[in-house]
């Protein structure tokens, strides 16, 4: 049937046609492979040639018709892939392959072996894998079946010869002696004739033939899918955990976040006195910080509904405040000062009433100065230094310092592990210091000071804010440089910038042209330049749990809350609509 | 006007800005002490830290002619000295790229904490 001459017969028929599966078979090291493919088409042309009603399908779009009919049949329309193949004049999968499939399904397994060295010759790498695996689901289903006589005989006569993965082998007789179908499919992990491992088995024999042969399983599914998923990586204002699927997007365009879902809009302004010197929201989402320079500082309680800040309290500070920081647990806030402020405030704010209780002050010189600080992931320390050398952890309730000497910091920030300590220091680095058994090391250095840093969540990447130089993201493990952003005005004054939005997509940074500034993560050009404040724009932060707003903060003495010009729900049911 | 951002030299005998205390330089930067300048003696120091930078000017020194930028501190914009963009005699370009702080406006500083 399937001659060297019935393939040649097909080359000179089907014009050109051939090249192209000749191709793809060449990929495949068999030679006995090759004339199979061929006779993929001899068979077309023979077979359905005869008919009037076939169409000429140009070369390149076989493929197409191939996925088309393979889909329609995993719908069931039959009827009409068999009008497809008559009409179009090229079969799906080689007869062989079908007849494979069947045999696998039926659990026919002589005959399912016969096709598969039919399919390919003996000699070709990895078959005696693949005959392993069909006989190996024989020699279970016998078992199961309780036929153990016949297990034995496939055991011996059929498997061993084959020779395959010696270590494998040794596990198969041990399966003689289960003692019923449940105890062999668990201690097989093998889901039985009736479970998924027909199709299973199918699967992996499709993955080793060429796709020009056997289809690979719900090949069109597959391709749809990518196309969605690449869709919504290209989607410039994609905020949220939505991944897109055939069953909950239209393929009939292409998916496109609207901007109008993308916090672009100033939702409220908030009044300080002073320049807004730093703002930051708590770990729940739901209270907002602000910080002055004249010493006030606010906490506002957020509605997510509304996109709205309620104040909640107000603490005056004694110094400039300069950075803010809430304690994981977000019952505490953590102050610190400008320039040579000596001094840091520790505020439990989960209590009721307009104001805050100071809980503990360090203050151990004051020559010191304090200017950053972060929290330790239990609450119980916190981090602080400033530029004048100190570095210290201090614990909030028993008031004990640690100091770890020689260390001039511009940015600290704790991981979750407990013990390590990243700090950006005055020689442009950005080191990691563990207080437990005092070793420190460099991660990262660069040429120019680094003003801020602050850590994605799953701790794998720092965002730096370079003096002069912009943003830079760094990957923590390998300390290397990953990307850069650039087209913000930064030169002399500390600006602050973070990570943000759903799964962290976004970098947020504020800027010295009084604009906010909105990067993709994997892109280094802004996708969006926020106009509204009218001085430098100096803090910014983008809500960890409502993703669709942040904050920024400005000399212009104002807090903006930005959000989407219209909400989530709205939007779902836009989105519904068109669907 | 927002968080200035200032660097930190380093070291334990600082230089500062007299009028603001922010500190410019150390004494590891310290080249010369036998500078004069409008003011009076003035010292040469090869690397100094948040200062602003004024506009070009040529002028004649004792030393030949330079072109100098007139250095201001970042904080308070005070005048502290200059810094040498270009010398025009060979001996001198040994200097090109570094400052010179006025005595009368600079102060020296004990900081603590060893590096």
């Amino acid at each position: 049937m399937h001659t060297n001459g019935s393939s040649e017969n097909s080359k000179s028929e089907t014009n050109g046609s051939t090249a192209s599966d000749v191709e793809n078979a060449e990929h495949f090291q068999s030679n006995n492979l090759n004339n199979k493919v061929t006779n993929l088409n001899g068979h077309d042309s023979n077979g359905v040639g005869s008919h009037g009603g076939r169409v000429f399908i140009p070369p390149h779009q076989k493929d197409t018709v191939r996925l088309i009919g393979q889909h329609l049949l995993e719908l069931g329309l039959q009827k009409t892939v068999d009008q497809l193949v008559e009409e179009g004049g090229s079969m799906l999968e080689h007869p062989l392959a079908s007849q494979l499939r069947k045999s696998i399904l039926t659990g026919e397994w002589e005959s399912a072996m016969t096709v598969f060295s039919e399919l390919c010759g003996p000699n070709d790498v990895g078959v005696t894998e693949m005959k392993y695996k069909i006989l190996e689901q024989k020699y279970l289903e016998l078992l199961e079946k309780g036929e153990r006589m016949k297990a034995l005989i496939c055991l011996q006569e059929e498997i061993t010869p084959l020779q395959h993965c010696p270590s494998k082998l040794h596990l198969l007789p041990s399966y003689l002696m289960c003692s019923s179908p449940s105890d062999l499919r668990a201690r097989s992990k093998w889901t039985g004739a009736n479970g998924a491992s027909r199709q299973r088995l199918i699967h992996k024999i499709q993955e080793f033939l060429p796709s020009s042969v056997m289809l690979p399983p719900k090949r069109l599914e597959v391709l749809l899918k990518q196309a969605l998923l690449l869709q919504a990586k290209n989607c410039v204002y994609h905020n949220s955990d939505f991944v897109p699927h055939i069953s909950n997007s239209s393929l009939l365009e292409d998916h496109n976040c609207t901007r109008d879902s993308f916090p672009t809009e100033t939702k409220q302004i908030l009044e300080h006195c002073d320049e807004v010197n730093h703002c930051t929201w708590s770990n729940n989402g739901l209270y907002l910080a602000t910080g002055a320079l004249d010493g006030s500082l606010y906490i506002w309680k957020y509605n997510p509904q509304r996109y709205q800040l309620v104040e909640d309290k107000l603490i005056t500070v004694t110094f400039n405040v300069g950075y803010i920081s809430w304690s994981p647990d977000d019952t505490m806030i953590c102050v610190c000062g400008v320039e040579k402020c000596p001094e840091a405030v520790v505020y439990t704010v989960a209590v009721s009433g307009n104001s805050a209780v100071e809980k503990c002050r360090i203050s151990q010189s004051t020559d010191d100065v304090l200017t950053c600080c972060a929290w330790s992931p239990d609450s119980r320390f916190i981090y602080t230094g400033g530029q004048q050398g100190q570095f210290y952890k201090y614990e909030v309730n028993s008031s004990a310092v640690y100091n770890w000497e020689g260390v001039r910091l511009h940015s600290v920030a704790t991981l979750r592990d407990n013990k390590t300590v990243l700090a950006a220091d005055s020689h442009k680095r950005v080191r990691s210091y563990n207080f437990e058994d005092n070793t420190d090391q460099t991660i990262y250095e660069d040429e120019n000071q680094i003003m801020n840093m602050s850590l994605s969540s799953d701790e794998k990447y720092c965002l730096l804010t370079l003096s002069k130089q912009g943003l830079v993201l760094v990957d923590i493990a390998s300390g290397t440089t990953v990307r850069k952003y650039f087209g913000l005005h930064q030169s002399d004054y500390q600006i602050n910038s973070c990570f943000g939005g759903a799964n962290e997509q976004f970098i947020l940074s504020g800027s010295e042209d009084n604009l906010v500034y909105i990067f993709k993560r994997d892109s280094g050009v802004p996708i969006l330049k926020l106009p509204g404040h009218t001085r430098l724009v100096s803090c910014v932060s983008w809500n960890p749990v409502y993703t669709d707003c942040f904050v920024s903060g400005s000399d212009d003495t104002s807090v903006r809350l930005w959000g989407p010009r219209i909400s989530s729900e709205e939007s779902e049911s836009i989105v519904g609509t068109q669907v | 006007m927002g968080k200035l951002f200032l660097e930190h030299p380093g070291g334990r005998r600082l230089y500062a800005c007299a009028s603001c205390m922010t500190v410019l330089t150390n004494k590891r930067s310290l080249v010369s002490t036998t500078f004069h300048g409008m003011s009076g003696s003035a010292y040469l120091f090869n690397s100094v830290v948040n200062v602003l930078r004024g506009d070009s000017r040529t002028t004649d020194m004792r030393t030949g002619r330079h072109i100098v930028r007139d250095v201001y501190c970042k904080r308070c914009q005070k005048y502290v000295g200059w810094t040498y963009e270009y010398a025009m005699s060979a001996d001198q370009r040994y200097k090109e790229g570094m400052y010179v702080l006025e005595c009368f406006y600079i102060m020296q500083l004990q900081s603590a904490v060893k590096d």
